[in-house]
């Protein structure tokens, strides 16, 4: 198993509040490793040390990319993102005013180039960049089940759309490593399982390596190659979903000492 | 309803009176004074006032009236929904050249009707550079969405850079043009950095400041811009080195001995039209193009999420920058443009009011819209302008107009509607969208 | 001795932002916008307060005092009513539009003003015969004297009176809790029974009186009043507002003080022509250190 990223005893702190306390685990490549645990827990805030939303207070996170490694601590979320890394946010931020096309075409930003002048003059080349923008974005919407719905705006589309519409434009910059927040918060049973089968298509067709924060369990053991469990800012478990299952720390997390 | 509008004109009235009602005169032949009151001017604002409210009750009861949900684009009345419509006409075909070409031939061949005043053209001259400064503020409002009150202080920057160069190295309009743009453009980034962690409102006064800042130099800087006196006789730009005066000077030709013709002062004015003319509809062209590239986007996404937009791997203080440097070039183009047309140009012309027409007719015109800048551009010029017979009302009537406008269309003349992509322009699932035009992607 | 000098006009000055910038800083913290008629406002209550005490005047009232109250007090009522009824014509409707479209509203409302009172009053500066006289001086009456008028020192001791009385009416009553909890969630507060139009139109009324009683203040202590008085005092006062931290109380009296030491100061020492550069220097680099002010929360962006 290669590693992906490498987190070594990551801290964030907030003034007095340990929201990340030493945390240190390894992302493995090709697998999907789920981020659990309790509301409050810092997963939210982990996710943002990685991908340079906030910078950690101490420890590192290693990056172990194709074609390079390097620390992700100091690096700004732009540049995160053009290593290979990719993220969807909890709280969904699309870009309301677009439509779900230009969404993803947005997305593909790292991938073009046309500049200012390329911009104005449209010679050939960004002619055929923009081609190339179109289709790889009409692809993608395809890929994750929007493709009827590429000229609507972000904002008109129903909420399991938007959620998948994320995903779609998180795709768009062919990330590595893509990191969920919690895609199936506010999604009904049914879209759900749909979800459970595009993340294991996008696992096993597109090799993605995925971080997976959620808190349907069905969903999480379902999927997960990998668990880990955080509570209070700190790692209580790791392992294979069924062992952390019946780890009696994270059971005591989630329902109560009284149950171990 | 009667009532109700009789109510708010006594209110109003009221309100008004103290300021307008009654002057206080001195008696003849005594120390003490009187009072005089203005009947007239009460009864004019109390009846206008009525009449006003009137109106505005019997507008609001119609569209309610006219409304079936879904039909609401339909009954919209008044000017905006003509414009809208006329623009609907436009929609399908606008990036088609026929139509294009169909407006901008009328407009070139304008100036040779029959009839058609200087006064006239000179004003449409004005109006194209304010189209220009409203496209390039829409870069930086519409699109990137970073709330701007201090753009004419690049607009400035603009004239005076035509202005100086002309004045201490004799720079000719044309040598000086790309200068002017250059230097906006500098003056744009080099501002712009400090304000890039500044969020909306926050943004919004230091650029003010800035614009202020700006002006206050310009203003006190005596022995570098010549203080509040300005710069004059700044030269008009010539064809290809052709003069447009009665005379030329050492060396160069005149238009009118060139060809061999009589001398006009027409021609002048049909040059600057022209000359300006081209102007907005190159800046038109260049924003059409940025907007929809992938630059564009970039903005447009900053401006709706810059979070999300930095997640998506871009560079938003690239982005802003970019933005702010464009937008202030273009500023300096009309600024350079504005020195020429004037001759002479002083700090009274960059005042925070320029700002804030500039920034309405953005906002009028719909953001990010590039027709509706245009448009709003065309209107905020000409409009003051036809009510020049009350001058002296002038200024209140932009104003009333501007609050109207904003409560009756707060989201502007024509919204700025968002490209479609589609490679079937009839696909039938698509067609729940009023925001379409329709348009190829294979067409160019 | 001179800087005490510099001190006392820059706390003068100080106090007269600091009354403008509250009406800023209410109106932002509850509507998120920028009222930009609020100078206008200033400036009318400056012309209300003149014209009231020629009406005085003509009456027989001859009495400095009571011709004073009646001045401050209409001026400040018929201000307040301006206020209220700009609120309700141009911002009130436009509630949930595009966010851009109050602030061109105000601009607008802000030219309507000014042309409004050039037609009625003309364009000529306004004169007020200086009603109250004399001061302290301190000092070797044959060099350098501090000059401390007793129109400055009603205007210190007024805003400070008017401030803390502000501070209470806001901490301490109802009226007051409404408005910090329509700041807080406008939604959640109208669930609670908070009627927030009216505490909105309370803002207006509030911001608008103390605008007037700075305007009727200034015409005191300057003497003179034009119709565009108030777009200069409008802009410094909220960058005064912004200095301190937009939607902050304290913070827009911090601001207003700060403003008018740092003109008052920039313009004894360096040069009067550019002391709005200075201004407006200071601001930017107080944004691009603390961009939330001084007193501003601190906005931590949840992603």
């Amino acid at each position: 198993m290669t590693p992906l990223v490498v987190l070594d005893r990551v801290s964030k702190h907030f003034g007095g509040l340990k929201a990340v306390e030493r945390i240190s685990f390894t992302i493995n490549q090709g697998l999907i490793t789920g981020l659990i645990g309790p509301n409050g827990a810092g997963k939210t805030t982990l996710f943002n040390c990685i991908t340079g939303m906030y910078q950690p207070t101490s420890g590192s996170i290693t990056w172990c990319g194709a074609e390079k490694s390097c620390l992700l601590n100091r690096l700004k979320p732009h540049q995160v993102t053009r290593l290979g890394l990719a993220r969807t946010f909890q709280n969904i931020r699309l870009f309301a005013n677009m439509t779900a096309l230009e969404n993803v075409m947005v997305g593909r930003h790292i991938q073009s180039r046309a500049g200012i002048l390329g911009a104005i003059f449209k010679p050939a080349r960004v002619r055929s960049e923009e081609q190339e923008i179109i289709s790889q974005a009409r692809r993608i919407l395809g890929l994750v089940g929007l493709a009827d719905r590429a000229g609507g705006l972000a904002k008109n589309l129903a909420y399991g759309e938007q959620r998948r519409l994320e995903i779609a434009r998180a795709l768009a910059t062919e990330p590595q490593l893509l990191l969920l927040d919690e895609p199936a918060a506010g999604l009904n049973p049914s879209e759900t399982e749909d979800l459970d089968a595009l993340i294991k298509k996008l696992q096993q067709e597109l090799r993605l390596t995925i971080l997976l924060i959620e808190h349907d369990m069905k969903l999480v053991m379902n999927i997960s190659d990998e668990i880990v469990v955080l509570d209070h800012g700190e790692l209580i478990a790791q392992g294979p979903p069924a062992v952390v299952a019946r780890d009696r720390h994270v059971i005591a997390a989630y329902l109560g000492e009284e149950f171990c | 309803m009667f009532l109700l509008a009789l109510r708010d004109a006594c209110w109003l009235t009221l309100l008004a009176f103290p300021l307008i009602g009654f002057d206080l005169v001195q008696k003849y032949g005594e120390t003490g004074k009187e009072i005089i009151f203005e009947w007239q001017a009460i009864g004019t604002i109390f009846i206008g006032i009525l009449l006003i409210r009137l109106a505005a009750g019997f507008f609001k009861r119609y569209r309610i009236y006219r409304c079936p949900e879904g039909r609401l684009q339909e009954a919209k009345l008044g000017i905006s929904n003509i414009v809208s419509k006329v623009y609907r006409l436009f929609d399908h075909r606008l990036h088609q050249r026929p139509a294009l070409v169909t407006l901008f031939a009328l407009a070139v061949a304008l100036p040779f009707l029959p009839r058609v005043s200087n006064a006239a053209l000179d004003v449409l001259t004005l109006a194209f550079i304010y189209v220009v400064l409203g496209l390039g503020l829409n870069i930086v409002v519409g699109l990137a969405g970073l709330l701007d009150l201090g753009y004419v202080g690049f607009y400035a920057v603009g004239a005076y850079g035509y202005g100086l160069l002309y004045q201490y190295w004799g720079w000719s309009f044309w040598q000086a043009l790309p200068a002017c743009g250059m230097i906006a453009a500098l003056f744009g980034v080099v501002l712009g950095f400090p304000v890039l962690r500044l969020r909306g409102d926050y943004l919004a006064i230091v650029t003010l400041g800035f614009g202020e800042i700006i002006r206050i130099i310009l203003n006190n800087w005596d022995s570098f811009t010549n203080g509040p006196n300005g710069i004059s006789s700044i030269p008009r730009p010539t064809l290809m080195g052709l003069e447009f005066s009665r005379q030329a000077k050492e060396g160069a030709t005149t238009f009118h001995d060139f060809l061999n013709i009589e001398y006009s002062s027409n021609h002048k004015q049909i040059f600057m039209y022209l000359l300006l003319l081209s102007m907005a509809v190159f800046t038109m062209f260049v924003v059409e193009r940025l907007q929809h590239s992938r630059l564009g986007r970039a903005w447009i996404a900053m401006r709706e999420d810059e979070t999300a937009c930095a997640a998506m791997g871009i560079n938003t203080t690239l982005a802003k920058l970019s933005a702010f440097g464009l937008g202030a070039c273009w500023a300096g183009f009309a600024g350079g443009f504005f020195a020429a047309r004037q001759g002479f140009i002083n700090p009274e012309s960059f005042t925070f009011i320029e700002s804030a027409t500039i920034l309405a007719i953005v906002v009028l015109g719909g953001m990010g819209s590039t027709v509706g800048v245009t448009i709003a551009a065309l209107a905020v010029v000409i409009i003051p302008e036809l009510a020049r017979g009350f001058s002296q009302y002038r200024m209140i009537i932009f104003a009333v107009a501007l609050v109207a406008l904003m409560l009756f269309k707060p989201e502007g003349l024509l919204p700025a509607k968002r490209r479609m992509y589609e490679l079937h322009p009839d696909d039938p699932n698509d067609l729940n969208h009023e925001n379409q035009s329709v348009l190829e992607v294979t067409r160019q | 001795m001179y800087f005490l000098q510099q001190c006392i006009n820059g706390l003068t000055l100080g106090s007269i932002y600091a009354l403008i910038a509250i009406g800023y800083t209410m109106v932002y913290g509850i509507l998120g916008m920028i009222n930009f008629a609020h100078g206008e406002i200033y400036m009318i209550g400056a012309y209300l307060g003149i014209i009231v005490i020629g009406l005085a005047g003509v009456f027989g009232i001859t009495s400095t005092p009571v011709a004073l109250m009646l001045a401050i007090s209409l001026a400040v009522a018929i201000t307040s009513a301006y206020g209220w009824t700009m609120e309700k014509i141009a911002y009130h409707p436009l509630r949930n539009a595009p966010r851009l479209a109050p602030l061109i509203s105000a601009i607008g409302m802000s030219i309507f003003f000014q042309n409004f009172v050039q037609i009625g009053q003309g364009a000529k500066d306004l004169a007020l015969p200086p009603l109250i006289q004399g001061g302290f001086a301190i000092g070797d009456p044959a060099g350098f004297q501090i000059r401390f008028s007793h129109v400055q020192l009603l205007l210190i001791v007024v805003t400070v009176v008017v401030m803390a009385g502000l501070t209470l009416f806001i901490k301490g009553t109802k009226i007051g809790m409404a408005m910090r909890a329509t700041e807080q969630d406008r939604g959640m507060a109208a669930l609670l029974g908070i009627n927030p139009d009216r505490t909105i139109s309370q803002t207006f009324i509030i911001g608008s009186g103390l605008a007037a009683l700075a305007g009727v203040l200034v015409s005191l202590h300057y003497g003179l009043v034009n119709f565009s008085i108030g777009f200069l005092a409008g802009i410094k006062a909220f960058t005064a507002a912004v200095l301190g931290g937009i939607g902050s109380i304290p913070g827009a009296m911090l601001g207003g003080l700060l403003l008018g030491m740092i003109e008052a100061l920039a313009s004894a020492y360096f040069t009067t022509e550019y002391k709005d550069v200075f201004a407006f220097g200071i601001l930017a680099a107080v944004l691009i250190f603390k961009p939330n002010g001084l007193l501003g929360h601190n906005y931590v962006e949840k992603v």
